[in-house]
């Protein structure tokens, strides 16, 4: 997988996935014009899910492309505030998302729900919930509808 | 693509900024062969003259340019206070030949593609040659203002020609107290005279001492702009067509051209700028928004050979920004 950065070309995030790209070659940075990738990864925490996000593409190995970034407000459901009122209406091309934040010390089901009981106050509908893998990587299937922006 | 009092064109290279900018400067006129404000010895270019002149700065002669694929045929429509203008520039050996719609010729036309589809029926035509020059030359100006700074030395050589009407209309003193806004000098006069190594240069006189500084030492910016708002001011133009607005210009000369443009955009003028800068683009649409009246910033993209292109709001540009989305990155995400 490669990336193709949203952000500033003068933020961290930039420099970040540039810096470890050039210095590992990695070739992990999608700099050609134009794409129009499905799938964006937004990062609610900072360094190092970066330099993380960096390494987790090029073990993806393979030619797909995602947008990624770092919204100034982090956080989850600042993230699925943004997801309703900018990311989704700006971007109709766009069919995955994916959330990268810190564990810290919650357990699963508590950042599930969080992450759930966010969507749902934003209008989204919870279709779907499934564990993958022994439970550690869950999926739910939402589709958005009218709700608070 | 709508065009609104404030348009600023936003876009990575070769996305098609330039390309929208010199289309509207070759079809806002009543024809290309219309006169510009660019000048070569004996002779001020035509409309399409100043766009080869530019073109040959990037090593490109002839007209082909101006067609897909260097052949062919080109085709401009435009829609003007619920009129619409036509030209189909069309490859022909050694020249490109524009073609416009006799106005008797036209009938009323309720949607753009009727009128393109009509436009097979042309009336008039010029022959733009290779070697750079048009038949037909006329002396009408052009009643727009194209801006372009990699060609402020023919735009010099305009402001030569014309110096005693610039005196006459009392614009160098005007222009001088602008420029005093800018830096940390006052002038009262701009002055075409000889200076150090000969020839005319255009010099702003510091007030007091009387001494004159050449605006080509003031930097490429204060020049630009100076030269900006003496043309616009002995144009008399409708429309200011800027391109790579911010190019040489300190952030705090920006918001003094944002505040100009503002200015021009009250009195009734159009203006479409393009740049690669998210700030100027942000300052440029802001300023005319505090000032009432309507801006948007529209992204352009180049896909498959198709120009692309969303019109944003000046909030729409800072959602995204709250987003983590820098405008400029995100052709793909939002076209």
């Amino acid at each position: 997988m490669r990336l193709r950065l949203l952000e500033p070309v003068a933020g961290r995030i930039a420099q970040h996935i540039a810096t470890i790209s050039r210095k590992l070659r990695l070739d992990v940075l999608a700099t050609r014009l134009p794409v129009k990738p499905k799938t964006l990864i937004i990062l609610g925490d900072g360094a190092p899910d970066d330099y993380v996000m960096a390494l987790v593409a090029w073990a993806c190995d393979g030619e797909k492309i995602a947008f990624i970034t770092r919204p100034s407000e982090t956080g989850l459901t600042s993230t699925v505030r943004l997801l309703k009122s900018v990311y989704l209406p700006m971007s109709p091309g766009i069919r995955y998302v994916v959330l990268v934040i810190d564990r810290d010390r919650r357990d699963l089901p508590g950042i599930t729900g969080e992450a759930e009981r966010a969507l749902e106050q934003h209008g989204f509908t919870i279709s779907e919930r499934r564990e993958l893998v022994g439970g550690w990587p869950r999926s739910s299937r939402a589709c958005g509808g009218p709700g608070p922006g | 693509m709508k065009l609104f009092p404030m348009t600023v064109l936003l876009g990575a290279n070769n996305s098609g900024k330039t390309t929208v900018i010199e289309a509207l400067h070759l079809i806002y006129p009543p024809s290309p062969a219309c006169l510009s404000t660019y000048r070569v010895p004996n002779l001020t270019l035509s409309v399409a003259e100043v766009i080869h002149a530019y073109h040959r700065t990037l090593d490109s002669k002839g007209y082909r340019f101006l067609v897909h694929n260097y052949d062919g045929e080109a085709m401009l429509a435009c829609r003007m206070d619920d009129k619409f203008k036509g030209l189909i520039l069309r490859a022909e050996g050694s020249f490109v030949r524009a073609y416009g719609p006799l106005e008797a010729a036209l009938k009323p036309y309720h949607n753009i593609m009727a009128f393109i589809s009509d436009m097979k029926a042309v009336g008039t035509s010029i022959d733009l040659d290779d070697s750079g020059r048009v038949g037909l030359r006329t002396r009408k100006p052009s009643g727009c203002l194209f801006v372009k700074p990699h060609i402020a030395d023919l735009a010099l050589a305009y402001v030569r020609e014309k110096w005693g009407l610039i005196r006459g209309r009392g614009l160098t003193g005007k222009v001088a107290s602008e420029l005093s806004k800018l830096v940390n000098e006052e002038y009262d006069d701009l002055t075409l005279e000889p200076h150090i190594g000969g020839g005319l240069s255009l010099n702003a006189i510091l007030k007091g001492s009387k001494i004159g500084i050449r605006l080509g030492d003031m930097g490429d910016g204060m020049r630009m702009l100076a030269l900006a708002m003496l043309l616009w001011e002995l144009s008399g133009a409708k429309l200011l067509l800027w391109d790579d607005v911010e190019a040489f210009m300190n952030p705090s000369t920006l918001i003094y051209v944002s505040q100009w443009m503002a200015r021009l955009v009250e009195q009734g003028a159009q203006v479409v700028v393009a740049t690669h800068s998210r700030e100027a683009a942000k300052l440029l649409a802001g300023a005319a928004e505090e000032a009432g009246q309507e801006a948007r910033i529209v992204l352009l993209a180049l896909r498959n050979g198709l120009l692309e292109h969303k019109v944003l709001s000046l909030s729409d540009v800072e959602d995204l920004e709250r987003a983590g989305v820098d405008v400029r990155m995100a052709e793909g995400l939002i076209l």
